[in-house]
């Protein structure tokens, strides 16, 4: 019926385009689903490096940091240590891909099923991207906070702005609201405001120094705990109440938590937004393929790239580096839709309320719904579970050996699964911090509590370093106790450095 | 499909992360700075223009950031492709680091305590030399000079048309005409016009006349008169040589060890590339000498040793031979830098001074000595042990006091090289 849409590795604009209105025409009528806007930009290595290196972002400010990434990268790169990955793709709106100009042309048929329609409509209806992120202004944001760091730059010294950026960097993942939704971005808007802002949180800072209490001998009595409820965002408490920050490293705080708190969805759903995107652009190519709109030569391609992207070692392959997000999801979300077409006795005992059912309906309604965590513990069948052969080791600190609690079997699945789930966690990959008190009218000390998972302790090294920048953001004395259950495992101190003039 | 749009980026201007990559190597200047120097001794002196490699540590550079320790606390590792275990089977805990649980590492890739990269070389030589500069760099004005460049010096009122600055001579032409008070034609057409309509005798005869005042006035003075002219103005000025040559002098007695060579191989090769910088071409000399001297390539004059005692002047006087053969002055910067272990017979100081003074120093830019090894206390002329025979940076002291543009230097070990080297370029405060 309808013609090829390609022949051969050489790609051309026109040859974009068409595939991109058949993977559209797949995507939209025939999975259901809903997309942002799609602007695909050809790019060259040397882009591709420069967009990793900023944290997958274009726009990005200025940072050392970035620039040790890029070297990293490049010298990995030029070493044959490192493929690039063919496609970057943007949770912004039109919905930024970034394509590699080397790829053949059947990569770029691959990459734009998998990312120009698979991630972009996780991001648009994945309820953690929906809830936290702004696509409509986050391309505006960055360019405002290249805009303002570089004005810093240049009013302050580049020194002191770097010293504070590394600062907020430091503690830039303890700086998530995890719980209270964050208002919207507007760039526009956050520049007009943030001069006033700058201004008021100033005037508001001095006033917490000058309250001090005047009749002494009650207030002692009853000495109160400030702030009343502890603070998941550090950044924010700093920005907020910081006594020695001057406005615009306020600001800087500011930026700093807010593209963190952009990326939180992502690294929450990476199992599931890679496992989809891979199911879309598995199933869209399949399409092309039974409609004989892509040839042999294609679809073998097609077939060694999809296998190398989804490759999983096993654990006792020195490939082995943890599980990969795209086999994971694409097998969840692969059996899922098996469990809809074809259930067996099995099936209906686990799933009874996905059998039978339209699976692009149940699929579209995991994405919307489901983090990794949330999405394993109720989608990862024992089908999966056996293929995959997963099994359970059990590991307490004094013990000499690791040992096997459970393994792909009737006894086992429940508690595979119930693992697995746990390992995706954010407080199992991220520790979470907190401050607990700043005693605003003493010492001037700042407490933070590290409240530990399953035991874990901080890496000592790390959290001392990380302390001495918290201790330059607020100031004074900075004091972390890790906590488990209620009880101290740790302390860490920081303590102000005296200048020569005080 | 409208909602779809395909941007070609790829002519994009490229290094949008040179300003990140500059960050970086200004935080990890000195470490940098360290890593070049250990790896001198391995270059060649007379390569470069090639990447370097650079191995800094992770100290300084790193990004903490809270992390776990990865062996405590309980936990449930789950792990794919189980092959024979069941329940209740012990498995050996690995001796350190990976506990296989999905940390994936470090995102560095490398996850080592050295972080390597390569630097252009003009990152290389900047950070190198930063803040150093040529002494004695004296304008060889006095010298015969081959080159010329011809370049823009004002203005002339005589010149050939080709060079006419129309501008400055239309500038003058209107100042002129202003001065003079040359009537406007739009003056002659309004009374002209008045004229028409103008009925009564006696105006209309004032007016005539008025008319050919100006007329007459009008022609009298010209548009653009010779005086008005100015021709773009040009001279020659002399071309300052971008050519440079280098004598590299060593003595290759047996008393340099292989010790003493790398010393100066690594003084040897700072000055070069730091020369190398201020010229377009810079060639070298390699002149090696015990008794006699002879001209020799790099990897000679490295390479092996000689017997015999020393004479150091016969080194002076091949390179003046050379200089005469093959650098002539006028057009060539000539650069000469000496090492050794201090030998020479001492009836040669004398021989040596006259050929310095006579022929090396007045067409030198600058003259580099430096004395490898442990520090000689005492000269101890023609003294019976060996290592008492002679202390020839006492003798360059004292050039050195007479001659702005030779500087003599102790090198006792590898940590003295780059800081003597710094101290000898450091750039002047005063201007």
């Amino acid at each position: 019926m309808s013609k090829l849409l390609y022949s051969g590795s050489h790609w051309d604009f026109d040859k974009l385009y068409s595939v991109m209105d058949a993977c559209e025409e797949i995507a939209v009528n025939d999975m259901g689903l809903d997309c942002f806007p799609n602007q695909i930009e050809i790019i060259t290595v040397e882009q591709m490096l420069d967009a990793y290196s900023s944290v997958g972002m274009p726009l990005m400010y200025n940072h050392w940091s970035f620039g040790k990434s890029f070297i990293g990268n490049m010298k990995q790169y030029t070493a044959g240590r490192m493929g690039l990955a063919y496609e970057l793709v943007i949770n912004s709106n039109p919905c930024i891909n970034y394509l590699m100009e080397e790829n053949s042309m059947t990569t770029q048929a691959l990459v734009i099923a998998h990312a120009a329609f698979g991630h972009n409509h996780f991001f648009k209806n994945n309820y953690l991207f929906k809830q936290w992120t702004s696509p409509d202004a986050i391309v505006d944001y960055l360019l405002f906070a290249k805009k303002y760091i570089r004005e810093c730059e240049e009013r302050y010294g580049e020194e002191i702005v770097e010293e504070t950026l590394d600062a907020c960097h430091a503690i830039q993942y303890q700086s998530i609201n995890k719980y209270k939704r964050p208002s919207k971005l507007n760039a526009r808007k956050e520049a007009e405001k943030q001069k006033i802002r700058s201004e008021y949180l100033q005037s508001q800072v001095n006033d917490l120094w000058r309250t001090l209490p005047k009749s002494d001998s009650e207030d002692k009595k009853q000495k109160t705990v400030w702030p009343s409820e502890p603070e998941e965002n550090l950044l924010y408490f700093l920005e907020k109440h910081s006594p020695v920050l001057q406005p615009w490293q306020r600001e800087l705080c500011r930026i700093v938590r807010r593209i963190a708190q952009y990326f939180y969805p992502q690294y929450q759903t990476k199992v599931m937004n890679e496992g989809f995107a891979s199911f879309t652009h598995h199933y869209i190519f399949n399409e092309l393929y039974n409609q004989g709109r892509v040839d042999d030569g294609a679809m073998l391609e097609f077939f060694q790239l999809h296998s190398a992207v989804l490759y999983q070692p096993n654990f006792n392959s020195q490939h082995y580096s943890g599980f990969n997000p795209y086999a994971l999801g694409f097998a969840i979300l692969k059996d899922v839709q098996r469990m809809c077409d074809e259930p067996d006795k099995e099936d209906e005992e686990w799933f009874p309320h996905i059998v039978g059912q339209n699976w692009r309906d149940v699929i579209k309604d995991i994405v919307a719904n489901y983090r990794d965590e949330s999405a394993i513990l109720q989608f990862l069948g024992p089908k999966v579970i056996r293929d995959w052969r997963l099994f359970v080791l059990h590991d307490e600190e004094k013990w000499e050996n690791y040992k096997v609690t459970d393994i792909h079997n009737e006894r086992g699945y429940k508690r595979v699964r119930k693992a697995l789930s746990q390992q995706y966690v954010t407080a199992a990959m991220i520790p979470d911090i907190q401050v607990t008190e700043a005693d605003i009218t003493e010492s001037r000390e700042l407490t933070l509590t590290h409240y530990s998972f399953n035991g874990k302790r901080l890496d000592k090294n790390t959290a001392e370093e990380v302390l001495t920048h918290v201790q330059k953001l607020w100031g004074y004395d900075v004091k972390l106790y890790s906590t488990y259950e209620d009880a101290n495992i740790n302390v860490y101190e920081c303590k102000r450095k005296f200048k020569g003039v005080d | 499909m409208p909602n779809n749009t395909i941007i070609d980026r790829r002519k994009n201007p490229g290094g949008k992360s040179s300003n990140n990559r500059q960050k970086f190597l200004k935080r990890s200047k000195e470490q940098i700075r360290k890593s070049i120097y250990d790896s001198l001794g391995k270059r060649k002196i007379t390569g470069s223009g090639d990447d370097h490699d650079v191995v800094i540590t992770r100290k300084g550079i790193n990004e903490p950031q809270f992390g776990h320790d990865p062996q405590s606390g309980s936990r449930d590792i789950v792990l794919p492709g189980n092959e024979e275990y069941s329940e209740g089977d012990l498995l050996q805990k690995p001796k350190s680091g990976k506990g296989g649980s999905g940390n994936q590492g470090s995102p560095d890739g490398e996850g080592q305590d050295d972080f390597s990269f390569a630097l252009s070389n003009d990152e290389f030589v900047n950070i190198l030399f930063e803040d150093l500069e040529l002494p004695h760099m004296i304008p060889k004005e006095n010298r015969v000079v081959k080159k010329w460049e011809m370049s823009r010096a004002g203005y002339t009122n005589e010149g050939n048309p080709a060079q006419l600055n129309l501008e400055k001579s239309m500038v003058n032409s209107l100042g002129r005409r202003i001065a003079l008070q040359k009537p406007k034609l739009k003056k002659i057409h309004e009374l002209e016009a008045l004229l028409e309509t103008e009925e009564d005798e006696d105006k209309r005869l004032e007016i005539e006349e008025e008319i050919k005042k100006l007329r007459i006035r009008a022609r009298a003075i010209s548009f653009i008169d010779p005086v008005d002219l100015r021709y773009n103005n040009f001279t020659k000025i002399p071309k300052p040589s971008s050519k440079a040559v280098v004598f590299f002098i060593m003595d290759v007695s047996a008393s340099m060890t292989e010790f003493h060579k790398d010393l100066a191989k690594r003084f040897f090769m700072l000055l070069n590339l730091f020369i190398s910088r201020k010229y377009k071409t810079v060639e070298c000399v390699f002149i090696r000498h015990h008794t006699e001297a002879t001209e020799v390539d790099e990897e000679e004059f490295f390479g092996g040793r000689d017997n015999g005692g020393t004479i150091v002047s016969s080194a002076f006087k091949l390179s003046k031979k050379i200089l005469d053969e093959r650098y002539p002055v006028d057009e060539w910067n000539i650069y000469f830098a000496q090492a050794s272990d201090g030998d020479n017979w001492g009836s040669d100081n004398e021989v040596l001074k006259e050929v310095l003074y006579r022929d090396i120093l007045p067409v030198t830019q600058f003259f580099s000595y430096i004395q490898v090894g442990e520090a000689r206390v005492s000269g101890g002329w023609g003294g019976s042990t060996y290592y008492a025979s002679g202390n020839l940076i006492n003798e360059y002291e004292k050039f050195q006091e007479e001659k702005d543009n030779l500087i003599a230097k102790q090198l006792q070990n590898r940590n003295d090289v780059y800081p003597v080297f710094r101290e000898i370029f450091k750039k002047k405060e005063n201007t």
